[in-house]
């Protein structure tokens, strides 16, 4: 057995010395490659299905949208991407796009209006199932073809005009409409190569892309490889190369961006923050992140509101930012601080006598008398410091024991879809600076709500706002919204607002910083 | 002749004992294994903290009067994790070492004595066992048993799984050096002697048999305990062990490498403790092995 455990420690030693060589190499050049490390494996190159921001931030340098945002604008405005403009009419019902021309996809061939049609089709179809479909729901007839109730679609509201220019006709006004369309889920596919390749098509071979960056090498579990693509339409890409690693240990990539290996790194151990503070190259920035606990509101005993109301209560959200220091705020209501619609006074808060109250209320006078609970993250250093924090606090303020289980992310997010646990962790990053991205979420028919959690009355008033320009009705009824999801219904307990740290090498130049956290590298100069 | 007559008469026992009492190294082991059960057992009243109370206001702090060990991410207190972590690495040791004891000697007893058709079903049962890579065998068993239930008691929860997956996969060594020993003992002329003057086979196992093939059983079982910290230790590195906020040596490896860089006290405390002990059950199994060998008889 000892033999056998030597074994395993060498050989995994020299199985790591042999992927270490290969990935100094990939045949690049040290002064024209951008050293990033995305984390983990993307796990789905597919920009209609994938739901996570490892996938996003390779997409968004390989593909580009109909708009784009303009990050020096600090109303967050948009500028032209593939649309070379776009106007609404009749009261923002009716959006109108042109198309720029001259745009090829990296294979030569010209891109097209159908191009955007057909990904959107591509998103919306029933047979996709994908999580992001409801971006496009407020298009007339949408949500009835994602049901398979309109079969046809061009039944749906979306039609090319004699002049070539998209016309998308919605169900009601949606002044952020353009807005949906900086993220990939609304990207152009090519379906000839979707077709000819299958689920393979997103292999580096096979994948036509159209942005900065072409998509050269996938090194799976281990790197990605970006190199500028000379066919752009728009400035070309200012570095030649994007070298993305996936590291998981952060202390790892600390160790690699030290000695020069990885030119950037984020996000940083929370732990590590007080020191890795000192160091120069340290960068932080708010941004739209809500990183909140989801609970299973079909699942005994999570099923019983006072219990959710409970565990709400007993949760100091002020010792979990204390703990991480790294400037976060502490939230009780969806919205994050920061967007318009943050309304920090509501929500269930911390007051461990109230959460006792609701723990006798729901049956459980005597805490050790709950059934288990298990608790889920997806595996992380900080995730884990953040649940091993909630679950000290639920044994303090409540007494019960709560059992932690983590994943690797891609497994992760299929056990939330199939089989989900009692309470799991999960954040959420802007797709658009609007609050009906956050709400949205929680509807009855998102795809993204693991809750089980419905309310009518809530998917009503998401619906309502969405329609209307009035800021202050708007924001009232946003408010209300988040009444009754976080104090009445309470399928989530909101944690804190994110910020984002960041270690970035000073031959770095123009690195993208945003509250959206979109990064694209095209700007990246390196000296 | 006058030589032997001056040394006192010992038994089998007696000598070997009286040996591992001369081997100095062994003797120091020995004490600082006892120590260790003592800390292990006692552990509720010696630390000065409880292993998962957490203190917002002292985060990773450095050793200090307050806390000799300093503080982890968490704020608790580094020598009372220290102290519980010896607690399940040792509890996780010696009682896999006990459980693939009395299932590997069963086994290999009874495969030994029977011999014939018994003896090669039962081996190409454990010859199975073996083509199984230990650590798959491992998950596989930890998966089964944590989603059993057995226990309400969290802490017993949290062991059983663990100790599970380590005796299940170590049980085979021991049944494999047992059967062997049977199968030499069981042809000596002390048992063939003992059968012809009516000697019952309960009586020859307990009064030949056992004493003669305890000596390489001890040897083997102290040197697994160290196999089975640092498997342990391997399997909550891994995340597979202990899960939070339960403490042991690996856990707190694992914790304190994350964190190296930064905070050096949190990765070193785990690692003497771990090194001390493996070295402690690796002298001690040299001295048993030195002590049960006939051969040595009279050397020291």
């Amino acid at each position: 057995m000892r033999l056998s455990l030597w074994l395993v420690v060498i050989s995994s030693l020299v199985a790591l010395s042999c992927t270490k060589k290969q990935k100094a190499e990939y045949g690049l050049k040290h002064e024209e490659t951008l050293k990033i490390n995305i984390t983990s494996e993307p796990p789905s190159m597919d920009w209609s299905i994938s739901t996570d921001t490892t996938s996003a931030e390779i997409q968004d340098n390989i593909m580009e949208g109909l708009v784009e945002y303009n990050f020096s604008d600090p109303e967050l405005g948009l500028m032209p991407s593939l649309a070379k403009e776009w106007t609404s009419s009749n009261n923002a019902q009716t959006w109108t796009f042109t198309i720029r021309e001259g745009v090829k996809w990296n294979d030569g061939k010209p891109f097209t209006a159908q191009h955007v049609i057909d990904g959107w089709e591509r998103l919306l179809a029933p047979a996709t199932a994908s999580q992001y479909a409801y971006f496009l729901f407020g298009i007339k007839n949408a949500t009835k073809f994602n049901k398979g109730e309109v079969k046809d679609f061009k039944d749906v509201g979306v039609k090319i005009n004699e002049k070539g220019q998209i016309v998308v006709q919605l169900e009601a006004p949606q002044s952020y409409f353009p807005y949906l369309l900086t993220h990939h889920c609304t990207y152009p596919v090519r379906l000839d190569v979707i077709k000819k390749h299958g689920d393979k098509w997103t292999e580096p071979k096979n994948i036509v892309t159209l942005g900065p960056y072409n998509l050269k090498i996938w090194d799976h579990d281990k790197a990605i490889v970006l190199e500028r693509n000379e066919m752009y339409y728009g400035e070309k890409a200012k570095t030649k190369n994007i070298l993305a690693y996936m590291i998981m240990e952060k202390s790892t990539a600390i160790t690699l961006f030290e000695t020069g290996k990885l030119d950037v790194q984020t996000p940083l151990p929370s732990a590590e923050l007080s020191v890795l503070k000192k160091k120069p190259g340290y960068k932080e920035n708010g941004y739209l992140l809500l990183y909140y606990y989801g609970m299973n509101t079909s699942k005994p005993p999570m099923n019983d509101i006072n219990v959710r109301k409970a565990i709400a209560h007993a949760i100091d959200r002020k010792e979990i930012t204390t703990m991480l220091s790294g400037g976060q705020k502490p939230m009780t209501s969806w919205v994050p601080a920061g967007m318009f619609g943050h309304e920090p006074s509501v929500g269930t808060g911390f007051n461990p006598g109230k959460a006792k109250e609701f723990l006798a209320k729901a049956g459980f006078k005597d805490p050790t008398t709950m059934p288990k609970i298990e608790l889920a993250y997806n595996t992380n250093e900080d995730h884990k410091r953040i649940a091993e924090n909630v679950q000290a606090q639920l044994k303090r303020n409540l007494g019960i024991n709560v059992e932690i289980k983590n994943e690797e992310w891609k497994s992760y997010l299929g056990k939330l879809k199939s089989d989900t646990p009692h309470i799991y962790r999960m954040g959420w990053v802007a797709d658009f600076p609007d609050p009906d991205n956050f709400l949205n979420l929680m509807t009855s028919y998102s795809d993204n709500n693991h809750t089980k959690w419905g309310n009518k009355e809530f998917d009503k008033i998401i619906n309502q706002a969405v329609s209307i320009n009035n800021k202050e009705k708007r924001r009232s009824l946003y408010t209300q919204a988040q009444k009754i999801l976080t104090e009445q219904g309470v399928p989530v307990i909101p944690i804190y607002s994110g910020v984002k740290h960041a270690l970035i090498n000073k031959r770095v130049k123009n690195y993208p910083v945003n509250v959206m956290d979109r990064r694209k590298y095209k700007k990246v100069v390196l000296q | 002749m006058s030589n032997s007559l001056n040394q006192p008469s010992r038994s089998l026992w007696q000598d070997s004992i009286y040996r591992l009492k001369k081997n100095k190294s062994a003797m120091v082991s020995l004490y600082f294994i006892i120590f260790l059960c003592i800390v292990a057992i006692f552990a509720k009243f010696i630390a000065p903290y409880s292993y998962e109370t957490q203190n917002m206001d002292a985060i990773l702090q450095g050793p200090s009067g307050k806390f000799w060990l300093g503080t982890d991410s968490l704020g608790r207190d580094q020598l009372s994790r220290l102290i519980y972590g010896a607690r399940m690495s040792m509890a996780v040791a010696v009682f896999t070492a006990v459980i693939s004891l009395i299932i590997g000697s069963i086994y290999g007893a009874i495969s030994g004595w029977f011999g014939g058709i018994v003896d090669r079903i039962m081996m190409r049962i454990v010859d199975l066992l073996f083509s199984i890579p230990t650590l798959v065998l491992m998950i596989l068993v930890k998966v089964i048993f944590d989603s059993l239930d057995l226990f309400e008691n969290p802490e017993l929860k949290a062991l059983t799984s663990i100790l599970m997956a380590l005796s299940l996969a170590s049980w085979v060594t021991l049944a494999r050096v047992v059967r062997g020993q049977v199968l030499q003992a069981k042809e000596m002329l002390y048992v063939e002697a003992a059968q012809s003057i009516g000697a019952k086979p309960m009586y020859i196992l307990w009064k030949h048999i056992i004493p003669n093939i305890m000596g390489p059983v001890i040897i083997l079982l102290t040197l697994q305990v160290p196999s089975n910290i640092l498997f342990e230790s391997f399997l909550s590195f891994l995340g597979l062990g202990l899960q939070p906020p339960f403490s042991s040596w690996g856990v707190l490896s694992n914790e304190g490498w994350a964190l190296m860089k930064s905070y050096p006290h949190l990765i070193i405390a785990p690692s003497v403790a771990m090194a001390l002990t493996l070295f402690a059950f690796s002298f001690l199994g040299d001295g048993l092995r030195d002590a049960f060998d006939p051969k040595m008889r009279g050397r020291m």
